[in-house]
């Protein structure tokens, strides 16, 4: 795949040319890993660069035609030895093997100092906003078919003015059909593409333990012990990231929703957080998330008053019923700690199949979790958190790796 | 302006006819995966004129159409067919709604009956489809896809040729892809191209082919043919139907194609909308076409000043080319001037539209008294409304293709329209400004008015730059709202920047515009006013480009004009808002209202993005010298500009299809008015044509700049030292009462001078009234010129000419030849010499007109008269009494035909043969030097075809014509079809050919007299023939004549080239066509024999 690169004011566009061996149907790296066909092969911004590294614009490049890369590519620029290693790492050979084209050894190591959040807008990611203010705020703004996908954050990233934040509008998650984003690096292309100019050094995202290290609730997975293949932080396309010199890596990795639900809690109040993608932004108050999101609120805002009455439905009641249960972690804790703070009719429901949880740790942070993160950020990451949240013991983390619904 | 605010500066979107963002739309809604519903009814109306069977199967191919049937109707227009189109309704009735209206058969009417048929239409969108056209299944859904888009456009459909004669209507019904497999045939032959043969292609794919489907096409309104098109009804209530004057075949459709291009209106050739014509037999058409063509391609030229008309100097067109506009108010004192200025332009092809917005001076009476009776001048009155107000009126009263402004208390050099013309005739540019010379109040130039070097998009959003003079195409500003009439001032930097959202400019650094400085310059007082309003419309330009959301703007606190452009980096939106483009393309319901800057690209064309790229100059400045013709020209100017300029030059070539020009580059300083000073250096002191220009790429617009120095000195020189106007009031003339010499008596005309009484039977209908008085002057004139030529004396002529030509037609060879060589517009009338008694017959004559109209269809009018017997006053036989008064009858006819040229059948023998016997240069003959200003005054310039052909070759034309034994010029013979034998007349013309004479008296008497008469003619037949039936020999009965006989009169077979060239300019390419194609022209050594001929030294 060749890979054109260009700007016009105001705007950064990067074009893949599709070459014998690329596909323009590929394969989604998230959910089923479905088929996904590629409608148009540029990517636009609404963000003019001014410079960017040779290894972050291949990277960026990869990340968003990454399912459609046959066997060669090839970079607007010589990109260095480093990144074609990275992409030399077994999780990726598994899928492709690929030459570049123009590589050079000449290509210095990029660094940058300033801390960039890719911010989606929701809970988590305004966990992580709360916590690390000092993190520049990149949005993406989705545009699909050339329409603007409205959405809640972009005022609020807005009104952070564009010292501290700025909204980029950019067809890149609907590149492909069926549209959304094939991997979850693709979050962070934003951040790339800014990268060079602000001179970040380390992207902040905020994928969050369920996610990271509990399989979405059914059991604990060893991301430490995966670093054996996918490199040193524990997943192969974060180890590319790093391995550029741009580190990406979440700072609520090791910590669970209920933490990144009390630390939003400000911006919550003031309806700077999107919480359903319903009812743009705000709760439904009836489907899965908001429901869970109400278990939440109720466990670590002892004021709070849930309303149930919504949410005594097939869909709740079948989403319940389902195993393993979508962050059990979350419920079992719950229901095991504080079952008064589900509804009557949830709780056998919940306990019915899933193992219950004694301790506390889905309220405190992994702490080993930082060590999927170079120095010296992870230091500096870990004490910050640190300042908001203990983290778990001993006996926390040995339950958490033994508590599975499989 | 910032880069990163021009940088977000949409591209234009519909730039010239770049339909792209219809083309978008329609594949957005009705070609992806889950298309629209369509829900627009149409009514597809097809003339017809007795072609039953093929209305049928046209019929029948329409319940095939994949668009819903049940949206469907469709309108037979019938054109007064005795074949019953209707009977076919109830075959068709159970698949849509069928209608049939019915005019009377009173000759072709086409126009009139698609006008009726759309009237008779039930619903807004209309497909006209000739009742020969059979439709493709795709046609009606092709089209209705781009009427769901938009009602701004004319879609136009294509066509193959074929043969479905041996299909039926039942075949069609039960199979259309019985029709669709058909071969494609050569029109030509009707037959199916054998080997590698291509079959015959719809004319309009070249011009697809080469202009990116039109998109890119200067004048698309070409490719409408009115055989398979669609519009939406409001089209009609713009421009107008079908011009019915259009009466034979052919043009209309253009016609009608330029007025809906001229209203802004977009061309679209839709794939898909193809028709399969039904060839008739043999490729041979019912309709002689090329008779139609001859008809209305006149009257094409006549109406339409784009592509097909060349300007003839000094003649007044139905609609102009250019319309210049002139807002007054108040103006008493310089509005003549302004006005003159316009009226001595070098080029004439114009129109004057003056708005005098309710003064309160003298304005009003100025104008009147001085233009309301002048052709070329319109003048509105309404109460004061402002400039705008003023403005908008006279814009929605110019009738041209393009528009001038000129201000009331200005002036323009002789040669602004031509040079202003010429550019927007040579390139696309959607306007072109020039430069100003500024003036005191009495029209002194002392200066150059502030300039900005090349015409910048971008730079007009932060102040005006398109100065004096400024002409645009009317078809751009239709697109636009017009002038806003809440401002009071600033308006002409709101209609420019309006104007450059939808096309483009450019500066010719040449001034052509007096600008007159006084102390009420409207942009002198009310600066605070001034100010606001330039803010406001500032504002309004960037809400208009839809970036409202993008750009910030605040009032520059230093310059209180300007405002301070800063982007917004954090906008709520960042996509353009297209409300305005969508307006403007009539996209009613766009698929998104907004959208990201880079997605437009993809609705425009790649040719009309290119066009645009040119409109933003950037900082650079460089110097383009040339072009030179060759490349050591070139060369020499640049060691020249080094060595005495001490600058650095750089030679660029530039491929102009087969031609390479040369230019000098010189880098300039960026400082803009120090570039336009260099340059004006190197012009004034060189004379080399140079422009400023902001890249070194080739240039995009073909324009020179001119040094106007010594024009100016002219103009200025003819300036009255009172400052007021310049030019001479208009002439008023002497006046002639025609009502003491002519006098209607029903349709009698009778004309009375010196107690000599004659009349004219006119047709019916004709009037005195409708009749032009310098018609009625004319024919005064060539009526008693011998004796009387003092009607004509201190006399003004204004009459406009027609748009087609008289032929004073006498039914002998000559005028026959004559009317071989004229179009078949021509009308033909005869002088039928009545109430005077003698030998004269008209017995031939009649035979032949009546062959005429049976074999053409043409009718030669008969206007009986007795003015021959004028010529008797004097003791002479009856006769023309001048030599122009055989076209008395079409001089007076001149209006009521639309003539707009007097034809005569005047052969070489009496114009370049001074009677036949002797030579004369009859381009610069007293006579012809007389009588071509005197007749080309009234608008009816004098269209001589034969003037440089003997008798000989008129004789020729006439047996080539199929003419022959039908034009006689025997005017005795009693019997149709035979002639006398015994006149002058017989003796010469028909000895030529062998034909019997009879030795008679008249015979005898004419061959006796010196210098004989006719000589050189009358010797040849003598060559040819020379012995009566009696066995006269004429060489011998006439020995002085046999002397003669050794002369080589052969070069009387061929004509005289030169003497096309005294044709009218209109119609000489024809003439000159139909001649050079059958005969030769004379060679050096025949025009030196013909310069020889002299017999009256034998006198």
């Amino acid at each position: 795949m060749l890979f054109e690169f260009w700007t016009t004011p105001g705007y950064t566009h990067i074009k893949a040319i599709l070459e014998d061996g690329d596909s323009n149907i590929g394969i989604r790296e998230e959910g089923a890993g479905t088929e996904i066909h590629l409608k148009q092969t540029v990517v636009n911004f609404d963000y003019e660069v001014k410079d960017i590294h040779p290894d972050v614009l291949g990277l960026l490049c990869m990340v968003i035609f990454f399912p459609f890369v046959g066997r060669e590519v090839e970079f607007p620029m010589p990109v260095s030895p480093r990144l074609v290693r990275a992409f030399e790492n077994e999780c990726f050979t598994q899928k492709k093997t690929i030459k570049f084209r123009n590589v050079s050894d000449k290509v210095p190591l990029y660094s940058g100092k300033k801390v960039a959040l890719s911010f989606g807008g929701g809970i988590d990611s305004s966990s992580v906003r709360q916590m690390y203010p000092e993190a520049y705020v990149i949005h993406e703004a989705h545009v699909k078919d050339g329409t603007l996908i409205q959405s809640h954050s972009h005022k609020v990233v807005r009104s952070l003015g564009i010292e501290r934040g700025r909204v980029i509008a950019t067809n890149a998650r609907y590149l492909s059909h069926p549209g959304g984003w094939h991997s979850w690096p693709c979050s962070t292309c934003t951040s790339l593409l800014l990268a060079t100019d602000m001179g970040i050094g380390l992207i902040l995202t905020g994928s969050i333990l369920g996610s990271c290290f509990i399989q979405n609730g059914a059991g604990f997975w060893d991301r430490l012990a995966a670093r054996a293949w996918h490199g040193p932080s524990g997943n192969y396309w974060q180890s590319a990231f790093e391995a550029i010199g741009l580190p990406m890596f979440s700072p609520v990795t090791g910590v669970s929703e209920m933490q990144t639900m009390l630390q939003s809690s400000e911006l919550l109040k003031s309806d700077e957080v999107v919480y359903c993608f319903e009812d743009d932004g705000r709760a439904c108050r009836k489907c899965t998330k908001c429901f869970r999101r109400e278990v939440i609120r109720s466990f670590v805002f002892p004021q709070y008053d849930p309303d149930w009455s919504n949410y005594d439905s097939p869909l709740i009641r079948a989403f319940l019923s389902k195993r393993p249960l979508y962050f059990g972690h979350i419920f079992s804790t719950v229901a095991s700690l504080a079952p008064d703070c589900l509804p009557n009719w949830a709780v056998p429901l919940i306990r019915e199949g899933v193992p219950l949880i004694n301790r506390d740790w889905v309220m405190r942070s992994y702490g080993a979790s930082f060590n999927l993160c170079p120095e010296p950020w992870a230091s500096w990451l870990r004490e910050r958190l640190g300042q908001f949240m203990s983290e778990m013991t001993e006996l926390d983390v040995i339950e958490m790796k033994s508590w599975t619904q499989t | 302006m910032k880069p990163e605010i021009e940088g977000i500066i949409p591209p234009i979107l519909g730039l010239g006819n770049d339909w792209t963002p219809f083309e978008a739309e329609v594949k957005e809604r009705f070609l992806q995966h889950a298309p629209e519903s369509y829900t627009l009814h149409v009514s597809v109306v097809i003339p017809v004129y007795n072609r039953i069977e093929k209305l049928a199967k046209t019929i029948a191919a329409l319940t095939h159409q994949t668009y819903p049937l049940k949206l469907v109707e469709v309108v037979i227009a019938d054109d007064g067919s005795s074949d019953n189109p209707e009977s076919l309704i109830p075959m068709f009735d159970s698949y849509f709604p069928l209608h049939h209206i019915f005019q009377e058969d009173k000759g072709y009417r086409l126009s009139e009956i698609r006008n009726k048929g759309v009237q008779a239409a039930n619903h807004n969108h209309i497909i006209i489809l000739d009742c020969d056209m059979l439709p493709e299944p795709t046609l009606v859904e092709s089209f209705m896809q781009y009427a769901h888009v938009s009602n701004n456009c004319v879609m136009i459909g294509g066509r193959r040729y074929v043969n479905t004669d041996h299909l039926s209507v039942s075949d069609v019904l039960e199979d259309i892809e019985k029709v669709l497999k058909l071969p494609s045939l050569r029109t030509d032959t009707g037959e199916i191209p054998l080997g590698d043969e291509p079959p015959t292609e719809d004319w309009r794919y070249n011009i697809y082919r080469a202009t990116e489907n039109l998109k890119t096409e200067k004048y698309p309104f070409r490719a409408f043919c009115g055989g398979n098109v669609c519009f939406h009804r409001s089209l009609l209530d713009q421009v107008g139907g079908f011009d019915e004057s259009f009466t034979a075949w052919g043009a209309e459709d253009t016609e009608f194609g330029f007025r809906v291009y001229n209203h802004g209106y977009w061309f679209i050739p839709v794939e898909g909308a193809s028709a399969l014509h039904q060839e008739p037999p043999k490729g041979s058409n019912e309709t002689d076409r090329e008779a139609g063509r001859a008809i209305t391609m006149p009257i094409l030229i006549e109406k339409c000043p784009a592509f097909y008309r060349k300007v003839e100097e000094g003649r007044q067109y139905a609609v102009p080319k250019v319309s210049v506009y002139i807002p007054a108010y108040n103006c008493e004192n310089f509005i003549e001037e302004a006005i003159e200025s316009i009226l001595a332009q070098t080029y004439t092809d114009f129109e004057i539209v003056v708005v005098n917005d309710g003064s309160t001076d003298s304005t009003h009476e100025v104008l009147t008294r001085l233009y309301e009776e002048h052709p070329r001048v319109r003048i509105f009155t309404q109460e004061n409304g402002g400039i705008s107000a003023a403005s908008n009126t006279a814009l929605s009263n110019c009738r041209g293709e393009y528009v001038l402004q000129l201000d009331s208390d200005d002036a323009i050099l002789p040669n602004t329209l031509e040079t202003l013309v010429t550019v927007l005739d040579q390139n696309h540019v959607g306007f072109v400004y020039g430069d100003s010379y500024l003036t005191d109040q009495t029209g002194k130039s002392y200066g150059r008015a502030y300039s900005w070097s090349v015409f910048d998009r971008p730079r007009l959003l932060e102040g005006m730059m398109v100065h004096h003079p400024r002409m645009f195409r009317m078809r751009d500003y239709r697109r636009i709202t017009g002038f806003d009439e809440s401002l009071s001032n600033a308006v002409d930097f709101d209609l420019y920047l309006k104007l450059a959202e939808v096309t483009d400019g450019y500066h010719l650094q040449t001034p052509l515009y007096l600008y007159r400085q006084h102390d009420t310059n409207t942009s002198r007082v009310h600066t605070g006013a001034q100010d606001s309003n330039t803010h406001r419309t500032i504002i309004n330009a960037f809400t208009r480009l839809g970036l409202e959301n993008r750009v910030e703007l605040e009032v520059d606190p230093s310059h209180p004009r300007k405002m301070i452009l800063s982007l917004n980096p954090s906008p709520d939106d960042p996509r353009i808002n297209l409300t305005e483009p969508h307006r403007r393309l009539g996209i009613a319901n766009p698929t998104l209202a907004n959208r990201f800057l880079w997605d437009i690209p993809e609705r425009i064309s790649p040719g009309a993005l290119a066009r645009q790229i040119g409109m933003t100059a950037g900082p650079n400045r460089f110097i383009r010298l040339g072009s030179f013709g060759s490349p050591t020209v070139a060369v020499s100017v640049a060691s020249r500009i080094e060595h005495d300029y001490d600058m650095k030059t750089e030679l660029q070539s530039v491929k102009y299809g087969k031609h390479t020009s040369y230019f000098i580059i010189i880098d300039s300083p960026k400082n803009d008015r120090q570039s336009l000073e260099l340059r004006q250096k190197l012009q004034d002191e060189n004379g080399w044509i140079s422009e400023v220009v902001s890249n070194k790429n080739v240039p995009l617009v073909r324009a020179r700049n001119q040094n106007n120095q010594s024009i100016l000195d002219t103009y200025e020189n003819n300036i009255p030292s009172d400052g007021r106007t310049h030019a001479e009031p208009e002439k008023e003339g002497s006046i002639y009462d025609h009502s003491r010499h002519w006098i209607q008596e029903g349709n009698r005309l009778i004309f009375r001078w010196d107690d000599e009484e004659v009349f004219f039977d006119m047709p019916q209908n004709w009037s005195l009234k409708s009749t032009h008085e310098d018609l009625l002057r004319l024919a005064h004139y060539v009526l008693v010129a011998p004796w009387d030529r003092t009607v004509i004396e201190d006399w003004v002529p204004r009459r406009k000419p027609g748009w087609r030509p008289g032929l004073a037609f006498s039914g002998g060879v000559d005028s026959a030849a004559a009317m071989a060589l004229m179009p078949s517009s021509t009308v033909l009338l005869y002088n039928e010499r009545a109430d005077i008694s003698g030998q004269l017959n008209h017995s031939n004559a009649f035979r032949f007109f009546d062959e005429i109209e049976r074999r053409t269809g043409r009718k030669v009018l008969r206007i009986r008269s007795n003015h021959e017997k004028l010529r008797t006053r004097d003791g002479k036989m009856p006769g023309f009494s001048s030599d122009y008064a055989c076209g008395v009858q079409v001089i007076l006819l001149a209006d009521h035909f639309g003539l707009d040229s007097l034809g005569t059948g005047m052969p070489l023998e009496n114009s370049y043969l001074w009677h036949g016997y002797k030579y004369r240069d009859f381009e610069d003959s007293w006579f012809w030097k007389y009588h071509r200003p005197l007749f080309e005054s009234v608008g009816l310039p004098l269209y001589q075809p034969v003037v440089g052909c003997s008798e000989i070759i008129n004789m020729k034309i006439v047996q080539d014509s199929g003419w022959e034994g039908w034009a006689q010029s025997c005017l005795r013979s009693r019997v149709p079809g035979k002639i006398c034998g015994q006149c002058w007349k017989c003796f010469r013309k028909n000895s030529l050919v062998g034909r019997p004479f009879s030795f008679a008296g008249e015979i005898e008497t004419f061959l006796s007299k010196r210098p004989l008469k006719q000589a050189a003619s009358t010797l040849f037949s003598i060559q040819k023939g020379g012995v009566s039936k009696e066995g006269v020999v004429i060489a011998e009965k006439f020995p002085d004549i046999k002397a003669w006989l050794e002369l080589d009169f052969d070069f009387l077979n061929r004509y005289i080239a030169s003497s096309l060239e005294l044709l009218p300019p209109r119609y000489r390419r024809f003439t000159k066509k139909r001649l050079s194609e059958n005969y030769k022209k004379m060679s050096k050594r025949d025009l030196e024999s013909l310069r020889n001929i002299d017999f009256s030294e034998e006198e």
